[in-house]
């Protein structure tokens, strides 16, 4: 059965189509990136997956279900996480409290409203065991307004994974990252990517090709291409809209122009 | 230092060492309903600042809840029992928290200014009814002459009594909101204030987060309106009216309870001494008091105990921004 499907999605601002009927399947292998200029549709295509916009027509299923009406935290119960475009992260919370929340959320304890959150072992334990994995021990107790723009960006991912997702949404985790630090970032995903479904948004065109399985052309709103990486290379549709084309080196300057 | 120290970071003992032994400071011990009303505006700021403080929830009607309180206590005592308060002061409580039960219900998506002014009509229709409704409410005249009566076999007629009486129960509200503000509840509503998409996509429901805050905070406005009558015996429809709900905002915001649990009471103190005491030497005191609250909202927009948490923020600040660069590298070095 398909992880996520969509069928029919649209969404209308207006006279704007944001996404215009996408009928895409989500397997359960590999990675998938989604890819597409600037005002394609992408983040409004997350955010139709995951509830936060209800779309003007069409459906989304999640292993089969219908979760098209629920709520953003009706289905990241369900293991649909997703990482934001602009770091998302509690900026007057320790970089401890920031995980210790989606912790305690995922043990049950949301409306607990007697218990001293300091005194939760298991919630300690469990948030110590993220702290370790991201190597975030020594500054955790650091309020997470002070951190790099790139350790932001891993801090926003990091949430996410508290809940322990089956899929994991990233809308452009390495925007904004410096060259060094976005190979790393993505080395960390691909690791990621051993555990769990990862549909990415990025738009650097050497990573997307170096990691896809498959990749999703948007192009206002509608589906452009979608193949394995060389069919979406080589696709004239997908060359024209990207300026440049996909010669060494080109579609890089192409899109970075283009997307910011 | 190290005792200053804690002080700072949670004095509840001090405040109840305070109040326990207020009508025997000299001077102002003797303003014994002074004292009483301190109590009872510490008690409403509380639970005031569980949605202003803690949710980020500007609601400006909060003072209907406070009112549907008071009218609870003297409709009680005038047509069911005016010998024990304590089913008056059941029913105060029970009666602000199913107000703010049915409204947060309906105002619970709605944010910003949409929240606020959804919280003013509300009031604004209670206010109405309070005063419009003669025969039930005393209209423009209101309700007066109640009688206090005993609590549990305990009499709390004379103002010392009663001020002991409201000072149990105030502890008890603070230690109660203190509880909640320190659990895991406490936690979901400041990140909602920060980032409440974040917080939904971590799992929260953060609608309903609100509207159980806000019957919370509804069933503790309630008590404190309660209170409020039986110490002055009467009840009136312009303590529904919205811009006394102001009052209670001007007071939390001037204390700084958007920085700090104690915020709110620093703000009762200043508001009820500035009306009880400064009034009686000056009529305009009211002036005064709003120049002094834009002057400190000017310096210090996080209030007066915004200066605690803006010394707090500094000393992490410095204590974190030395080493923060290369704790950068280092983080994403060791993820690979
Ligand atoms: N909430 C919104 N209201 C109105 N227009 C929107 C909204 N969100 C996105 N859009 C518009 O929809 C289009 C797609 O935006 P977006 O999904 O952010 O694109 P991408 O993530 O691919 O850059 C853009 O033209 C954008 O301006
Ligand atoms: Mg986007």
């Amino acid at each position: 059965m398909d992880l996520l499907r969509t069928e029919n999605l649209t969404k209308k601002f207006g006279e704007l189509i944001a996404v215009n009927d996408v009928n895409i399947s989500i397997q359960e292998e590999g990675i998938l990136s989604i890819i597409g200029p600037n005002g394609a549709g992408k983040t409004t295509f997350f955010n139709l997956l995951t509830g936060y916009l209800k779309p003007t027509s069409g459906k989304v299923f999640l292993k089969g279900e219908d979760i098209t009406n629920l709520a953003p935290y009706d289905i990241v119960h369900k293991k649909l996480s997703r990482s934001f475009q602009i770091a998302s992260y509690f900026p007057e919370f320790t970089i401890f409290e920031n995980i210790q929340m989606g912790v305690f959320n995922r043990l049950g304890y949301s409306y607990n409203y007697f218990a001293n959150i300091n005194k939760l072992k298991d919630v300690h334990k469990e948030t110590e065991k993220y702290m370790k994995m991201l190597d975030l021990t020594e500054q955790k107790e650091m309020k997470a307004k002070f951190l790099s723009h790139g350790d932001k960006k891993i801090l926003d991912i990091a949430m996410c994974l508290t809940v322990e997702p089956e899929i994991l949404l990233l809308d452009e985790p390495t925007s904004g990252v410096s060259g060094t630090e976005s190979t790393k970032v993505f080395n960390f995903i691909k690791n990621l990517s051993k555990k769990m479904k990862i549909v990415i948004v990025e738009h650097d065109m050497d990573i997307v090709f170096s990691i896809s399985d498959r990749v999703v052309v948007l192009a206002q709103g509608s589906i452009l291409a979608d193949g394995t990486v060389e069919e979406v290379r080589k696709n004239e549709d997908v060359q024209k809209a990207y300026l440049g084309g996909f010669t060494e080196g080109g579609y890089e300057d192409a899109i970075s122009g283009k997307s910011k | 230092m190290k005792t200053k120290n804690n002080i700072l970071q949670d004095p509840y003992l001090y405040i109840f060492i305070i109040f326990l032994v207020y009508p025997f400071l000299p001077y102002i011990g003797k303003y014994r309903s002074v004292g009483t009303e301190l109590l009872i505006w510490s008690i409403f700021a509380l639970s005031f600042n569980l949605v202003l403080g803690y949710s980020g929830l500007p609601s400006f009607g909060h003072g209907a809840f406070f009112g549907v309180g008071t009218y609870a206590v003297a409709l009680t005592l005038l047509h069911l029992t005016s010998k024990d308060v304590t089913i008056s002061l059941i029913l105060a409580a029970f009666f602000g928290g199913l107000f703010t039960f049915f409204y947060g219900f309906i105002i619970k998506k709605k944010r910003g200014i949409y929240f606020s002014l959804l919280t003013v009509a509300f009031s604004q229709i209670l206010y109405v009814i309070g005063f419009r409704w003669d025969e039930v409410t005393g209209g423009e005249t209101g309700i007066t002459g109640l009688q206090r009566g005993g609590f549990l076999g305990i009499q709390i007629n004379n103002p010392i009594t009663y001020y002991y009486f409201v000072f149990v129960l105030f502890v008890i509200t603070l230690l109660v909101i203190r509880k909640i503000s320190n659990s895991p509840v406490g936690k979901v509503l400041l990140a909602l204030k920060q980032d409440e998409k974040r917080a939904q996509y971590l799992g929260f429901n953060t609608e309903r987060q609100v509207w159980f805050i806000f019957t919370i905070s509804g069933i503790f406005a309630g008590l404190a309106g309660g209170l409020h009558g039986l110490l002055h015996l009467s009840a009136f429809s312009d303590t529904l009216h919205w811009t006394k709900s102001g009052d209670v905002v001007m007071a939390t915001l001037l204390g700084g309870g958007l920085a700090n649990f104690y915020g709110p009471i620093v703000g009762a103190i200043i508001f009820i001494s500035a009306r009880e005491i400064l009034s009686s030497f000056w009529d305009n005191w009211l002036l005064l008091y709003g120049l002094a609250f834009v002057v400190i909202i000017l310096f210090i927009p996080t209030g007066l105990l915004g200066i605690v948490e803006r010394i707090r923020e500094k000393k992490h600040f410095e204590q974190f921004n030395n080493n923060r660069n290369n704790i950068g590298s280092k983080n994403t070095q060791e993820i690979t």
